[in-house]
């Protein structure tokens, strides 16, 4: 039992490790990439990337695409995925780990 | 309200339009330093265009959030819009930290002015129809006047809303408002408009990641427990700066504002602690519930908590309330609002049905 606990702790840590290295490459990409003037610990998990939020636009949707994708690896679909997917730092980080590619 | 009262409500919200009358404090600033005295308790960058809404808080002077704010720059003036707070309130916070020598008015907006919103994936076309095709180009926190309908340059068509779908609010004096109701009124049975209650859009905003202030226990925390940090700016001078600053500096606080959901085959989850399980035992606390509702639409618990930051993760489960009800942390917005596939230009509320192939399900998930 108590190495199944571990076992437990060990994985959320590790999730969790993985989520916030995420993060920290989204903001690399919204505040190198795309320049943002926002400092960094303000762009946090649940903060909206457009209309409200960082109010990102179309134009910054696609600087926001290339940067992700060069920055994590994994391809940001043109479909209604890829659209829902980009509302937020946490949708953003939840699509890039059900693409399986995590912070790789 | 009843629970099919309330599901009726959400499902036109999220498929077709709605129209609602909320009353948040609406007050006009103008004169010679209008900028300053709005700036004395806005903690975000003024500088904006006029027409454009710039959302904000309003913080009390220990940094904490006392109202949600907008402030919509309109020439030389500007409209404050705050909810959680009522006319008297804001015009005295504006009053009490403006420049010592400012010449400044301040003016709320009621009795001379109403406030009429619609809101829906389909709000647009309604609104087209009733101020012309102007009005289907106002970008989400933007304004217009409507001088072909009103002389008064205060009479603004705002697009606002925090329900993730398309919302506009109508300023208007009383005697226009009456009649600008009366034509939605015979324009609602081609929209199958339904008429809907504040509560409504506050559940809607929930389950869209939107801050209310009236979801239970989120007035009097800081914007770095509410994740609300991207509503202000640390190097600006305003009411409770001081205080925020100093609890940035002090870092991330313990537990931050997380979304979660529960499942609905038992009573729905308690206000209160949230704890960990290890087996039987009880672990530690880790969160606290602030609020929540069991939305129809997603057929699961929805609600608001405190959660500690080593567990405030989407898809983390095994938070448990006190009676033992299972949450999990998720992020917003949980729903696939229809107003982000809707386009003005090709589709109408008409043609739904056969335009619905190319909309995802509202539900994620779902069909």
């Amino acid at each position: 039992m108590a190495t199944d606990d571990s076992d437990e702790d060990a994985q959320l840590d590790a999730y969790v490790a993985r989520r916030l290295a995420l993060l920290e490459q989204l903001r690399d990409v919204l505040t190198e990439d795309l320049r943002l003037s926002i400092p960094r610990d303000q762009i946090e998990p649940d903060t909206p990337l457009f209309g409200t939020g960082l109010a990102l636009d179309s134009i910054d949707a696609v600087d926001l695409i290339v940067g992700i994708e060069r920055r994590t690896g994994v391809r940001i679909n043109d479909d209604q995925a890829g659209r829902l997917g980009l509302r937020s730092i946490n949708m953003t980080i939840n699509y890039l780990l059900a693409a399986g590619e995590g912070g790789s | 309200m009843t629970a099919p009262r309330l599901a009726a409500e959400l499902e036109v919200l999220r498929a077709g339009v709605v129209r609602h009358r909320r009353r948040p404090a609406l007050v006009w600033v103008s004169g010679e330093h209008a900028y300053e005295v709005v700036e004395g308790i806005c903690p975000r960058d003024l500088f904006i265009r006029s027409g454009r809404v710039l959302t904000t808080l309003l913080l009390d002077e220990d940094g904490r959030v006392e109202a949600d704010l907008a402030v919509c720059a309109r020439g030389d003036e500007y409209l404050l819009l705050a909810d959680g707070i009522d006319d008297a309130g804001l015009c005295e916070r504006l009053r009490a930290h403006a420049p010592g020598d400012a010449r400044f008015e301040l003016e709320p907006a009621s009795p001379a002015q109403d406030l009429i919103g619609v809101s829906g994936p389909y709000a647009w076309e309604l609104m087209r129809e009733l101020l012309g095709p102007e009005v289907v180009t106002i970008r989400y926190l933007d304004s217009i006047a409507l001088p072909e309908r009103v002389a008064d340059p205060r009479a603004l068509c705002l697009r606002l809303g925090t329900t993730g779908e398309y919302g506009y609010e109508l300023l208007l004096p009383p005697a226009e408002a009456a009649k600008i109701a009366a034509e939605i009124a015979e324009l609602g049975p081609r929209f199958d408009l339904v008429e809907v209650a504040g509560s409504t859009l506050d559940l809607a905003a929930l389950e869209n990641g939107f801050f209310c202030p009236r979801h239970r226990g989120v007035l009097g925390r800081s914007p770095l427990e509410l994740q609300l940090q991207w509503r202000v700016a640390y190097d600006l001078e305003f009411r409770g700066a001081d205080a925020l600053r100093r609890a940035r500096a002090e870092g991330p606080t313990q537990r931050r504002l997380t979304w979660v959901i529960g499942r609905l085959d038992d009573e729905p989850p308690e206000r209160g602690p949230l704890h960990r399980r290890d087996g039987d035992d009880v672990d530690a606390e880790v969160g606290e519930l602030l609020d929540g509702f069991v939305s129809p639409l997603l057929g699961c618990f929805v609600g608001l908590a405190m959660v500690d930051r080593t567990y405030a993760h989407p898809w983390i489960a095994g938070l448990f309330d006190g009676g033992g009800r299972e949450l999990r942390c998720e992020a917003p917005p949980l729903i696939q609002n229809r107003s982000l596939f809707v386009d003005p230009s090709r589709h109408s509320y008409a043609c739904r049905d056969e335009d619905s192939g190319e909309f995802p399900p509202i539900v994620p998930g779902a069909g």
